[in-house]
């Protein structure tokens, strides 16, 4: 690998691959391997194919992709941990990495003692981090703790204080594995500074994230890898969007909740239990998310979304009222409504009956929600089956914007005389 | 040697590794580097008692000679042992940064010398002040403690990087560290054998020279000890299988660092 017919901060790669054998009777003692020496099953598993990429100096790209696509590969060959099995792959300058942060950090030392020992990691020496210390500790907001060991701090601070000292060690190249979801706020806002100080400085940022605000904030073009290759390159609002697709569509095992249950657990009225509550004299059996003719519990913000319910009633119920109600996380209730509110009249039901409800757009932004279903008597006076929770839909968002709801539109500007020129944009 | 420009770029982590190490080896115990000299002071009286008190043996201030032997012992097979788990000690710094791997078994190495150099520190005056040979040969010890050092190295190398690949070998080491300490000449001499051994000098042959480390201890308690001059035969094995011994552990090491990351 040569490192040095790069301009600083210049990346290069041309056809780089990398495979990894994947043993399925690992042996890691010596006896083992004499006796299995023939027997070893490996299978080869190419972990980034013929990947090609030019990242110019001072430039800041996001790598994104699944789980297992190749990412975290990618940034171990740019910071020179593995090298690659074909290909060539060359880095100009010096390199940086916060991979996982607090690698060697070392529990029964203080934040001192490790601040000193991650500075020499990061390739400083003791007087470039003693120059530093005063800011590395300002910075992580560990003023009053940096003299305890670092076993008694919180996984937050360790953060904090890992990122301070990779924070303060200028390299040509630095290379972020998701730091960005640690600490508060204001640690963050704190973060982004740093990066953006980083950025002005000249420096080239690679950077893998999952979240859309990050990498569109700090990047100014996203690479999408899946299966080892790149699928994408371009702007991270588009990326981001077709990774977002890519998510949505990946198979998983869709949770279709059955509550069928024997009679002895029966609850009667008004008792609490995770499969809801009420008479149970009509019960909610499933409760399932269909978009384009299939189970779902991903879907792209916008997409068409069914809620299908099937209902089973022990004996014919008149007119009950269905209604379904979404959550997010926290409880806030974001819609709600039923047949009775919709005018949708429903008649005696008896035995097993499906209703669905059509969502042609799916109007949340992005986020995890809980759908919550309710079988109750017309004037509401009887709770048949109340169920909180009843499935979780995840919403990935589709275009900028944060918060859950899905609030379309475009921003005009205009002067005070009306005749102003508008700008579309965002 | 190629592989010293990037060692000496990474001088600061190689610093901090030998200063983590030694203090992490006695953080948190009241004597703290107090233990350094009482392990050894300890085994020194046990094995007076033993081999002076009930076996009578003739070599004269014999709990200094077992103490000169243990110094260049701990040197060696405590080096081997931590520098044999340093890297499996050290994954997540092997799989997260890039950085001369060899670097973590050689701060293993330097931070167990410090043992040694703390022993050394007592034994030096005392053999002066207690010895009847001559001070002459005693500008070798230097010579003989380096060459030691380089065995030392070489044989971490090997360990530390066969180690990550077949985790055995440190508990190998564990298993053979005894035995391995008793066929050592370090509270005997060859020359104060009884007449039994003497008659089978093929053997007693094989035990010297079939040892790597026994050559370094003779030579060192010749020089520190006895105040004389250490043999020829010694003298040139020590210097042959130090270096044998270093490129051994270089050529190895870097044949298996590369997958390191993979492996650990």
């Amino acid at each position: 690998m040569n490192r040095d017919s790069l301009a600083p901060g210049e990346i290069r790669l041309q056809d780089v691959s990398r495979r990894f054998k994947i043993v399925h009777q690992r042996s890691s003692t010596l006896k083992e391997t004499l006796i299995r020496r023939q027997r070893t099953e490996t299978t080869e598993m190419w972990a980034l194919r013929d990947v090609s990429l030019d990242i110019r100096a001072g430039e800041a790209v996001a790598i994104v992709g699944r789980n297992g696509s190749g990412k975290s590969t990618l940034l171990k060959l740019l910071s020179g941990i593995f090298e690659p099995h074909q290909g060539t792959l060359e880095v100009g300058g010096t390199v940086s990495s916060m991979l996982e942060l607090g690698a060697g950090f070392h529990p029964d030392f203080t934040g001192r003692e490790n601040v000193f020992m991650n500075g020499a990691i990061h390739g400083l020496s003791e007087r470039e981090v003693r120059s530093r210390l005063t800011e590395i500790i300002n910075f992580a907001g560990l003023e009053d703790f940096i003299d305890m060991p670092v076993r008694t701090y919180s996984s937050g601070m360790q953060m904090r204080l890992a990122f301070a000292v990779a924070a303060h060690v200028s390299p040509d190249v630095l290379l972020l594995d998701e730091v960005l979801a640690v600490g508060d706020e204001a640690f963050q806002r704190k973060c982004m500074g740093r990066i953006f100080e980083f950025r002005r400085g000249g420096g080239t940022l690679v950077f893998v994230s999952h979240d859309p605000n990050a990498v569109e904030h700090v990047c100014s073009r996203a690479i999408l890898i899946e299966e080892g290759r790149i699928l994408m390159d371009g702007k991270p609002p588009a990326v981001m969007e077709r990774y977002h697709r890519l998510l949505a569509e990946a198979p998983d095992e869709v949770e279709i909740l059955d509550y069928t249950e024997s009679d002895d657990d029966v609850l009667q009225g008004g008792e609490q239990s995770p499969r809801g509550w009420g008479t149970m004299e009509a019960h909610v059996d499933e409760v399932r998310l269909v978009s384009a003719g299939s189970p779902v519990s991903r879907v792209v913000s916008g997409d068409a979304v069914q809620i299908q319910l099937t209902l089973s009633a022990r004996h014919p119920i008149p007119t009950p009222n269905i209604g379904f109600s979404m959550t997010s996380g926290d409880g806030t209730l974001l819609y709600g409504t039923n047949t009775r509110m919709a005018e949708f009249a429903v008649d005696t039901i008896s035995g097993t009956t499906q209703i669905a409800f059509d969502i042609p757009a799916l109007a949340l932004h992005e986020g995890e929600f809980d759908i919550n279903v309710a079988v109750v008597s017309q004037d509401e006076s009887t709770v048949y089956h109340w169920l909180d929770g009843a499935t979780q839909l995840t919403v990935f968002a589709q275009g900028p914007g944060v918060g859950p709801a899905a609030i379309h539109g475009t921003w005009s500007l205009s002067s005070a005389d009306t005749t102003a020129a508008t700008s579309p944009g965002r | 040697m190629a592989t010293l420009s990037p060692l000496t770029q990474n001088a600061p982590l190689y610093r901090n590794l030998v200063r983590r190490e030694v203090r992490q080896r006695y953080k948190g115990s009241v004597l703290g580097l107090g233990w350094t000299l009482l392990n050894p002071l300890i085994m020194v009286g046990a094995y007076w008692i033993v081999f002076k008190f009930l076996f009578g043996s003739p070599i004269p201030n014999y709990a200094l000679f077992m103490f000169v032997g243990l110094m260049v012992w701990t040197l060696f097979y405590g080096g081997i042992t931590v520098a044999s788990s340093s890297l499996v000690a050290n994954a997540s710094l092997v799989t997260k940064v890039r950085f001369p791997r060899e670097i973590i078994p050689l701060a293993s190495v330097t931070a167990n010398s410090v043992i040694a150099g703390a022993m050394l520190v007592i034994a030096v005056p005392l053999c002066v002040i207690l010895g009847s040979g001559s001070l002459m040969p005693l500008v070798l010890l230097p010579v003989f403690l380096a060459l030691a050092a380089l065995l030392t190295i070489g044989a971490g190398l090997v360990l530390s990087a066969l180690n990550v690949y077949f985790r055995d070998v440190e508990h190998v080491l564990a298993a053979i560290g005894i035995p391995w300490f008793f066929l050592t000449p370090i509270f005997y001499t060859y020359s104060t054998l009884p007449e039994s051994a003497k008659s089978h000098q093929l053997l007693v042959d094989l035990l010297h020279y079939g040892n790597p480390i026994a050559p370094f201890v003779i030579a060192v308690q010749d020089v520190l000890f006895f105040g004389t001059w250490p043999t020829l035969a010694d003298s040139l094995y020590c210097v042959v299988a130090a270096v044998a011994m270093l490129a051994i552990g270089v050529w190895t090491f870097r044949r298996l660092e590369n997958e390191m990351a993979v492996e650990l």
